[in-house]
């Protein structure tokens, strides 16, 4: 019954067929390739990519863009209103405003990617595990979920990040903390949803193993959810990480750091409101941008919703 | 010879309000090269039959053999093996495919995983040779699901479960989803894939017209249990259990002087803690007080057939 000649089901109609093979090569889109197409149409997905690409090429050029040195304090014009020399003011030591913003993007752009990235693997993951193997796993894991969720945000951010002392990496530790449960709360809910759907079945029916039930039927198919998450994440821990460095904690002057810029400007914002406001408008419009794209990716990532 | 049999078979749910009892002491066999047509209201277990032949849920006990061999513990790699000869088209082709994957990685992951092509263009050869078999186009290849319609989505389940040439294939109702037209041409496609493969087929439906068509015998299933089996032309001749009578006499007849028959009365009873004595005994027109509500019948040999009822001992 397995020889080819007699009774095989595959051999009609092959004429044609290197002809065809080669048409459909030349068709066929790759899965980058749709996917930038539905994402594409979406206007402000467009530009959330663009101020977040702008964001990006301003952290890198940072020295070569910025008119002014960021630390060079000039204690002859503090407080000084936006001018052509330093257009967005300067600062209480007499430091250029915008080329401390400008420095600024750095820190915001490393500590907020880092956190998600970090954090979102870590729920992620866990989310996958508890949400496939079920039972006493899933049970311990979002017990874990729960007491971290129970802790209140800033306070905790706070005890750990005095604990580890100042700097950088106490304050991404403490807001990893924070953020990873929610990974693993909406992975979690994603894979028992999809664990009930025939297409699952079908895959064990044709004999796939659990990784790859895990990485080609699980993953894909939460993934939009997952970038949701990672863009509401995204901004939330830029403020956090700002809130914190609002109150001390992070990035210890001189350095420029938004929150820090936010923090100096509310104490004399009443005669000079100019720093405290350009450096909100810098986190507003970051927190906008990854907030534009992470909904046009979503929709791009899922055919059903993106269309084609 | 038999390619799947099943002794006494049975698969349980514990639900909140107790056991549900899907697939209740259940023993038929398919034979090679046969259809064999499950059928029964709606909640009778066909389906969890189905599936738990396959081993897709883990029979609470009983065994399953596959070509006389007892696969009811297989386990890992050696479950996953199986699953070469032996495969499912569901009812529901919407939910059956991937919706982040085109026809080719649907029809690809089976040819991977069982490595059954060693080139990528004798894969494609063997892809495109199955979608035209299903009156499916080689441009369909790079199609998402959602770009296929329903009956389309249906002939690449089927494509998918055929692409391994198995030598046994449930469907479970693979035609109730679709409409009346393109129901006859997943039928005759079937047929066709079934002569030249020599497939058995178990063919579940609630559609007694379609299986008295598609069968060479038939199993009927009430409350998880088959009260009677036998050979199609037999039992639409003479139907014996009393219940495949009223099942067989309630298919509507398109006459619109024929008044519309209603031999069942009642509802199936609840699958939760089924009756210990026949389930169908609160419906039955011929019920025996003396017997039928206090013991189970079994399934017996009969007028060349196999029949559950008191009727017939």
């Amino acid at each position: 019954m397995d020889d080819k000649d007699e009774g095989s089901f595959f051999g009609t109609g092959t004429e044609t067929l290197s002809e065809e093979i080669e048409d459909l090569k030349k068709k066929e889109t790759s899965q980058a390739q749709l996917v930038w197409k539905r994402f594409k149409r979406n206007k402000l997905a467009l530009v959330g990519a663009g101020i977040l690409i702008t964001l990006i090429i301003i952290a890198i050029f940072a020295p070569f863009i910025a008119p002014h040195d960021p630390y060079r304090t000039n204690t002859d014009r503090i407080r000084e209103d936006p001018s052509w020399d330093h257009p967005m003011g300067t600062d209480q030591v007499g430091r250029d405003t915008l080329s401390r913003l400008i420095f600024g993007t750095r820190i915001a752009l490393f500590i907020g990617l880092l956190i998600v990235a970090v954090s979102g693997s870590i729920g992620v993951t866990l989310g996958l595990i508890a949400g496939t193997y079920g039972g006493w796993v899933d049970e311990v894991i979002m017990r874990v979920v729960d007491t971290f969720l129970s802790f209140p945000v800033l306070i905790f951010a706070l005890a750990i990040s005095v604990a580890l002392g100042t700097g950088l990496y106490p304050v991404i530790i403490a807001v990893g903390l924070i953020i990873w449960t929610e990974f693993a709360r909406v992975t979690r809910g994603e894979v028992l949803s999809v664990k009930q759907e025939t297409y699952i079945e079908s895959a064990e029916a044709i004999g796939e193993n659990k990784r790859n039930i895990i990485l080609r039927y699980f993953l894909p198919n939460i993934l939009p959810s997952i970038v949701v998450v990672a863009t509401i994440q995204m901004p939330a821990a830029l403020l956090y990480s700002a809130t914190l460095n609002f109150l001390g904690i992070g990035a210890q002057p001189p350095t420029p750091s938004w929150g820090q810029m936010v923090r100096r400007g509310s104490e004399f914002m009443q005669f000079y409101p100019y720093l405290a406001i350009f450096a909100s408008l810098a986190i507003v419009i970051t927190v906008l941008g990854f907030n534009f794209m992470g909904d046009g990716l979503r929709d791009a990532l899922d055919p059903v919703r993106g269309g084609s | 010879m038999n390619i799947v049999e099943t002794k006494n078979l049975k698969k349980f749910f514990d639900s909140k309000k107790g056991t549900v009892k899907a697939v209740n002491d259940v023993s038929i066999n398919v034979l090679k090269g046969e259809t064999l047509g499950v059928v029964g209201e709606s909640g009778c277990g066909k389906t969890t039959l189905g599936r738990t032949i396959l081993r897709l849920i883990e029979p609470t006990s009983g065994s399953v053999y596959y070509n006389g061999r007892d696969i009811t513990k297989l386990k890992g790699e050696k479950l996953r093996k199986l699953r070469k000869e032996m495969n499912i088209v569901f009812q529901d082709p919407e939910g059956a495919l991937n919706p982040q994957m085109t026809v080719y990685d649907h029809l690809n992951r089976p040819l991977v995983i069982h490595k059954i092509v060693d080139s990528e263009e004798e894969k494609l050869r063997r892809m495109i040779d199955i979608l035209n078999t299903m009156g499916l186009k080689a441009e369909h290849l790079i199609r998402f699901p959602h770009e296929l319609s329903g009956g389309q989505k249906q002939r690449v389940c089927i494509a998918r479960a055929l692409c391994l040439e198995p030598d046994f294939i449930v469907l479970d109702e693979p035609t109730s989803a679709l409409d009346v037209s393109v129901q006859s041409k997943i039928l005759k496609l079937l047929d066709k894939a079934k002569k030249k493969f020599n497939l058995s087929y178990m063919f579940i439906s609630h559609n007694i017209n379609l299986v008295r068509a598609i069968s060479d015998r038939i199993a009927v299933m009430y409350l998880g249990k088959v009260i009677e089996i036998g050979d199609t032309k037999e039992i639409f001749q003479e139907p014996k259990h009393p219940y495949t009578k009223a099942l067989f006499e309630s298919v509507p007849v398109p006459d619109p002087d024929k008044k519309v028959k209603t031999p069942l009365t009642g509802d199936v009873p609840s699958p939760v803690d089924p009756p210990d004595h026949c389930a169908f005994a609160g419906r039955c027109k011929e019920m025996d007080e003396a017997i039928c509500n206090r013991e189970s019948p079994d399934l017996i040999e009969k007028y060349g057939r196999k029949i559950a009822c008191h009727k017939y001992r």
